[in-house]
Formats: C-alpha cells, structure tokens, sequence
C-alpha cells in the first residue's frame, strides 16, 4: 500500500489533493444538474467560454480570475440569449459561440510577444501549483455551490424533467435555468487554476455520468460522484507521481476511464436517470 | 422528493464496487512503476532544462546528484508538471531555472517549492538581458516595468553569457550543498570562452553580410548577437513556442527575405514545419532543424551549440 501514500507524505501534494477534492466535489454536484438536464455542451461551451477572458486579464495584469468571471458571464449571457430567442437549434448558436470564445482566446495571446506559454496553462491547469489562498478561494467556493445546489435542489430537478411542471409549481423555468448556468460558471471560474478549462469539463461531466449509471435518487448521484470524482483525483496524483505524467491531466484520464469501465460493466436495468413520481 | 423503489442497497455496493476496483487498478498500475531507486547520500540537484542539467553537471561532476526535469528535445514552453516533479522540486537542494517565463508550465510547482524554503537559482537573474525587438513593444513599454515579459529568456544560446553566469552557480551550489565547486566552475568557464571562440572561426566561414536567418520563433537573439547573424524574422513572432502566426505577418516576413536575400529558415521542434516550407516555398529558402533545446545522443551542451552552428552555417554556404 506505501506506493498508494507515500506520494502524500509531501505536503505540497496533500494540498494538491486537497484542491482536487475540492475541485471534485463542487463539479460532481454541479454536474449532477448538468447531466440530468442534458446540458453537457452548455458546460462545454462555458468551460471554454472564460478563456478570452483569462487571456485579456493576463494581458491586462489583473487577476486571472477576474477575466475568467467576466468571460464566463458574457458566455452565460450569450447562450441564454441564444437559446431564448433563436429558432435555430440552441446547439449550433451555442457552438458558434463557444468556438468564437475559443478563437479569441488564441487571438488575443498572439497579439503579444511575451505571452509565455499561457495558454497550456490555461487548458490544463496547474494543479501543483495552488497556493494555500487558492485553496481557501476554493473551499469557499465549494461551500458556496454546495448551498446553492442544495436551496435549489427541487426547482433544479424539476427543470430537468418537466420545465412547464416546475413553472406551475412556482419555479420559473427561466430563472433557474440561470442560476445553474450561473453555478456551472462559477465551478469553472474557480476550478481553471487547479485543472484548467479544458480539464474542468471532463470533472463536470465524468463523475455525475458513472454515479447516473447506477445511482436513482439525486442526492445519492451526488454523493456517489464526489466520492469517485475524489478517488479518482488521488489515483491520478499517484499515477502522476510514480509515471511522471502530467497530472491535471492523468486525474481527468483516470476519472473518463472509470465512467468506461462502468459503462461495460454495468447491466441496465430500468431508467438510467432518477425518476420524479409525483 | 419520491423515488421509484428500488433498492439502494445495491448502488450503494455499485459505487463502492467501482471504487474498490479503482482503488485496486491505481494499486495494480503504480506498484508496477519503477520504484525510485536507493536513497542517494548526495545533494540533489534539479534543472529544469538538458542544458541547464548539462551545465551544472559540468561544474558539479559526480558529486551531485542531477536530476533533469524535462526530457530532451521537449520544448519548455509546454511541460506540465508530473506529481513527482513537484515533489522532487521541494526535496531538492537547490533548483536550477532558466526563469522569464521559459517555464510557465511548471513555475508555480517551483514557485511552491521556493515558498517551503528550497533554494532556487535563476539563470536570468544572472546574466546580461537582451529587450525582444518588436515594433509594438514601443506601445506597451510604460507598463511592463516589473513584468520580465519584454526581455528574451533564451540566454543559453550565448555561451559567453553561460561562461559568465558559472561562477554565480558554483558559489550558490557550494552555499547549498557544501561541494567545491571551484576548480571545475574555472574549468567550465574556460571551456565555454573556447567554444565562444571556435564557434566565430565557423561562423567567419560566411561573410557577415550574409549571415542572415530566419527563425522559428524567437529563440536566436543571443546567438545572433554573439556571432555577428541578422535574424529577418520569426515564423512565429513571439518568444513562446506558442505564439501563432498571422497571415499578414507571414506574407510581410516573405516579402522581407525576398528583399534582404535570406535563404535559410531554421526551426526547431515546436515550429509548425508545414508554415515555414510553405514560406521556404515562396521565398526560395531551405529549411533546416535547428537543436536549441536537444543535447545530441551522449554529448554536452557544447556539441549542441558545434552541431548548431554548423548546421545553420552549413546551410548559409550551401544556399
């Protein structure tokens, strides 16, 4: 078992751990709502959407995270808008944007000649380097998704399955379709400097989709996704650590690959999702 | 909220199932790794760079243990860091960077490392910068007082620079691990002001006039100044690897090498081969694999700049 801790000896990789944990646990409840409701390109486009925004700050010489927030939310703005108004199918408007997002990022690093290197950083995090405020800005963070998520738990799962049911119920429909795009922001805004943007859709998404294969009732896919989102972190950093691999990356591997080796082994047997009866 | 009824018991197995497996196949793939080997009773030095690493081997011998971070060859623009770099980073006793943002992928890992105390030795801090030369560095030059950003990190590709920087690392080196670095950091120096000069007798083969280059982003400005080149351009203007070209740039840099008669473009790993064949196509230039960043198999640093400089020069003569 030493080769499965000794990694952790190091303080510097408890607190790796620590902020994938944390990390782990905000997209595994935010994901949850994001895969029940079927928004997994939404998330996408999100997580993309914040990099012209990171790219401007780190020109700028502001806070990084202050660009991927403002980034985030004209990305929120933007896919709202679209999928209000637009007769075309959400998905291609969403798309659109989320690859104009995407090249304005690179537009806006290449028009700068001291722009080092930024941009894999910004794909793929730097897990390793957290430092104990990022820490404390992400168990915030977390805290604060997991008391959203819990508030709106109802309205949420409404929305996922009968929006019209959730209006009559006293939920607009609308609204609480914000604040989730508002929730799976603000898990991306505070989840790129651990495992970049790229990587943060893969916890978004892996994690809740293996807890959705066998868990029925929402809290219990929560819970059941924060736990392998949790696990899978700490295997990545091992494996990180015994193969050299880079570890933002071995963590999201390790967490796509489970929700494959679920998918083999699991027999279906009734619905795949949780069921609302009454 | 009411569920259909089933039985939960069995998801709970499944999830603890799934764990328990994951659990075994980190055991199963991890165990099989290489176990580092036997505790080493020298200091432990860590570079960043196979330069970096060649160098301090040179000043060291064998009485350090260096450890190399990036592979050869890798461009350091975009190494990530591995959990066990991280950790290595703060075991060691001394860190030797490059610094100026070569590293982005792994600062802040070296970063965290400095923070808990280990020392860290930044070449840049030690050498003669060079500002980068771009048109729009004019427009930004108010605001990047503290920000290294508009200064060139690629001081290896001087030697004399590397000559002058030694002795700064031997004294850090001795201050850290207690080795006398002395005899061999005089060494190194002298090697490095030789190879400076054996160098210049291979460039004087071209006429200055006509040692002009092309490169794949801006990593050639120290050599360029040392030994007397004109670099015409970039393909990619920008000192990271990871700069991209606009088209206007390009058909601007085609139109410069037709003017100025420049007929070699030298590219490294991480310049778009494809870019600058379709730019030698145009312009009538010939395309060369430049080793800024690739110790050749079983040599030093040293062979590296010989096998560079006469490859570029090889090339000017040829065309």
């Amino acid at each position: 078992m030493n080769v499965l801790t000794v990694p952790f000896t190091d303080p510097l990789l408890r607190e790796a751990l620590l902020a994938g944990v944390l990390v782990g646990i905000a997209a595994s409840v935010v994901g949850a709502f994001v895969v029940l409701r079927g928004l997994a390109f939404v998330g996408d486009a999100l997580a993309h959407g914040v990099l012209p925004g990171i790219a401007a700050a780190v020109l700028l010489g502001v806070s990084s995270m202050i660009g991927a927030l403002a980034g985030g939310i004209v990305m929120m703005v933007g896919v709202t808008a679209i999928t209000r108004r637009t007769r075309l199918s959400g998905d291609t408007a969403i798309g659109l944007l989320f690859v104009g997002m995407l090249a304005l990022g690179v537009v806006i690093t290449s028009r700068s000649a001291s722009f080092s290197g930024d941009i894999t950083r910004i794909l793929f995090g730097d897990l390793l380097g957290i430092t104990r405020g990022d820490l404390v800005v992400q168990a915030v963070a977390t805290g604060l998704v997991l008391l959203v998520a819990g508030v709106c738990a109802r309205p949420f799962l409404l929305l996922s399955i009968d929006p019209d049911r959730a209006t009559v119920a006293g939920f607009p429909a609308g609204r609480y379709h914000v604040i989730m795009l508002a929730l799976i922001t603000v898990t991306v805004v505070v989840s790129f400097q651990a495992v970049g943007t790229l990587l943060v859709f893969g916890m978004l998404i892996a994690p809740p989709a293996t807890a959705a294969l066998y868990a029925r009732r929402l809290p219990m896919m929560m819970g059941a996704a924060a736990i392998i989102s949790a696990v899978s972190v700490w295997a990545g950093l091992v494996l990180s650590f015994q193969y050299r691999l880079a570890a933002g990356a071995t963590i999201v591997l390790v967490q796509v690959a489970v929700f494959f080796v679920a998918l083999l082994i699991h027999r279906p047997r009734t619905a795949p999702a949780p069921q609302v009866v009454g | 909220m009411h569920t259909t009824p089933q039985a939960p018991r069995s998801h709970v197995r499944a999830v603890t199932g799934l764990c328990v497996l994951l659990l075994i196949a980190a055991l199963g793939v991890a165990g099989c790794g290489d176990s580092s080997s036997g505790p080493d009773e020298r200091p432990h030095v860590v570079a960043t760079t196979p330069v970096l690493g060649d160098l301090v081997r040179a000043v060291v011998g064998d009485r350090a243990d260096v450890q190399v971070l990036m592979p050869n060859g890798a461009d350091p623009h975009e190494y990530q860091a591995s959990a066990r770099d991280a950790s290595d980073l703060q075991k060691a006793d001394l860190i030797l960077q490059n610094g100026l943002g070569l590293e982005s992928g792994i600062q802040d890992a070296i970063a965290r490392a400095e923070d808990r105390g280990t020392p860290t030795f930044t070449v840049t801090d030690h050498v003669t910068l060079r500002a980068l030369q771009h048109d729009e560095e004019g427009e930004h030059a108010e605001d990047d007082d503290h920000d290294h950003g508009s200064m060139d990190p690629h001081v290896w590709m001087d030697p004399i620079l590397m000559a002058d920087m030694i002795p700064d690392l031997a004294s850090a080196i001795t201050d850290e691990t207690g080795i006398d670095t002395a005899p061999r950091a005089t060494a190194t120096g002298r090697r490095l002001r030789t190879l400076t000069r054996e160098l210049q007798v291979i460039a004087d083969r071209v006429p200055e006039s006509e040692r002009r280059l092309v490169t794949g982003h801006d990593s050639m400005g120290y050599f360029a100044a040392r030994f007397g080149f004109t670099i015409i351009g970039a393909v990619i203007p920008s000192v990271s690897s990871e700069g991209a070209a606009s088209a206007g740039e390009l058909a601007d840099l085609r139109d410069l090498m037709r003017a100025e008669n420049a007929h070699v473009i030298g590219i490294e790993p991480a310049t778009s081969a494809d870019v600058a064949r379709a730019l030698a196509g145009e312009a009538d230039a010939r395309v060369i694999e430049m080793p800024t960043n690739t110790i050749p198999d079983g040599g030093t640093y040293e062979d590296m700049m010989r096998l560079l400089m006469t490859r570029v020069v090889g090339a000017l003569r040829a065309g």
